[in-house]
């Protein structure tokens, strides 16, 4: 008796629910569909930023080899595997690995820069390799950060004096506002070029 | 509640796993295998903050040919599979041939199982060519081997076909045509 007044009750309520059957029904086709999308393995995007062509806008000759960057390498818990490479006399490429870390902020001395020559130098930096989290990058040198990379995506560029017979250590400077569970490559461009004061 | 509805619900559970996961283990496979570096990134352009990114476009492309592949594969197995039972049955009931031969392979029973009906061919036909869609877009844009591409519209092409087939003789059941009476 019980069991058929059950089954009275369900059938008459039954087609209350029935909306939220077809509902779970569409969720059903829908979500595993949309799961197979994202799914799919993606390159990897790497972003160039082309410096500005040196003459125009730094308004000074390029000239090769009068500065001396020196990679620092050493141990860091998140900055690894760095590269420093000089490409075409005046451009050098920094690269690295950043590796798995969680919420904060990081730095590291990455490379020093001596300017041997009477003259003053401008270096500019910019990122020719992102990270594709939200994660912050930026160069760091006289207690100050100077930000390649928000948060927000945003990319910067930084120009940099060093005078005659300076020496200036750069620091990269890192920071997350939640953990990151991925390893990312960031690479670094110094295009250095002679100012005329 | 409705007794198609119901039957709809169940018989799509089986397919919906079965896609997602056969995916999966595709790309783990491949990653696997070829030794990929694989790496999750949190992006908040577009419908899904999370993706999955390989180091370099060559290997992207294989994993995703490799995983679509065996995604495809999977779905086709379980579509063929019922079609043929389905088709097997819907013959043997009026080609006394087809009998003889079922019984010959002990299929009999196989055959004639009442869980081999219209609607868990229909669902597990829209999944194949939900499949088949992700496989030829994904083709289309590159992430994905052309000649892959090409074989799942194949695919999609022989699944309507068959799915309207099937509805056909389904529907000749409740209305029959008059020619069949003197076959």
């Amino acid at each position: 008796m019980n069991s058929a007044s059950t089954k009275a009750k369900l059938e008459k309520y039954g087609k209350y629910t029935e909306p939220f059957i077809i509902l779970c029904l569409l969720a059903l086709f829908i979500i595993p569909i949309l799961s197979v999308i994202n799914l799919s393995p993606k390159a990897i995007p790497t972003q160039t930023t082309l410096p500005p062509t040196g003459e125009d806008v730094l308004g000074v000759q390029n000239t090769s080899g009068y500065l001396d960057i020196t990679l620092f390498e050493g141990n860091h818990s998140v900055v690894t595997d760095e590269t420093l490479i000089q490409n075409e006399g005046d451009l050098y490429t920094y690269s690295t690995e950043l590796l798995q870390r969680s919420k904060g902020a990081y730095s590291k001395p990455v490379f020093e820069v001596s300017n041997g020559t009477t003259t003053s130098a401008e270096l500019l930096f910019s990122l020719s390799k992102i990270p594709n989290s939200s994660t912050q990058v930026g160069v760091f040198y006289n207690e100050t950060n100077y930000v390649l990379k928000a948060s927000d995506g945003t990319i910067y560029q930084h120009k940099m004096n060093i005078g005659a017979g300076q020496t200036v250590e750069i620091y990269l400077y890192i920071s997350n506002d939640s953990n990151v569970n991925f390893s990312e490559e960031v690479t670094l461009e110094v295009l250095t070029s002679q100012s005329g004061n | 509640m409705s007794k198609l509805l119901k039957q709809l619900l169940k018989n799509s559970v089986m397919p919906a796993a079965l896609m997602m996961v056969s995916k999966l283990l595709g790309i783990y496979i491949a990653v696997k295998f070829f030794d990929m570096d694989i790496s999750l990134g949190n992006d908040l352009d577009g419908l899904f903050s999370v993706q999955v990114y390989i180091q370099s476009t060559s290997d992207a492309l294989l994993a995703n040919s490799f995983s679509n592949g065996l995604m495809l594969a999977s779905m086709l197995t379980g579509f063929l599979y019922l079609t043929i039972k389905y088709t097997l049955y819907a013959k043997s009931s009026h080609d006394p041939r087809t009998i003889v031969k079922l019984t010959k392979f002990n299929l009999v029973k196989w055959v004639s199982d009442k869980n081999t009906v219209f609607t868990k061919i229909f669902v597990w036909g829209i999944f194949l060519l939900a499949a088949c869609a992700i496989t030829v877009t994904s083709s289309l844009s590159g992430e994905t081997y052309s000649a892959l591409g090409l074989a799942a519209f194949i695919i999609a092409v022989g699944d309507i076909w068959s799915m309207v087939r099937t509805f056909e003789v389904e529907t000749a059941k409740i209305y029959p045509r008059d020619n069949n009476n003197y076959n």
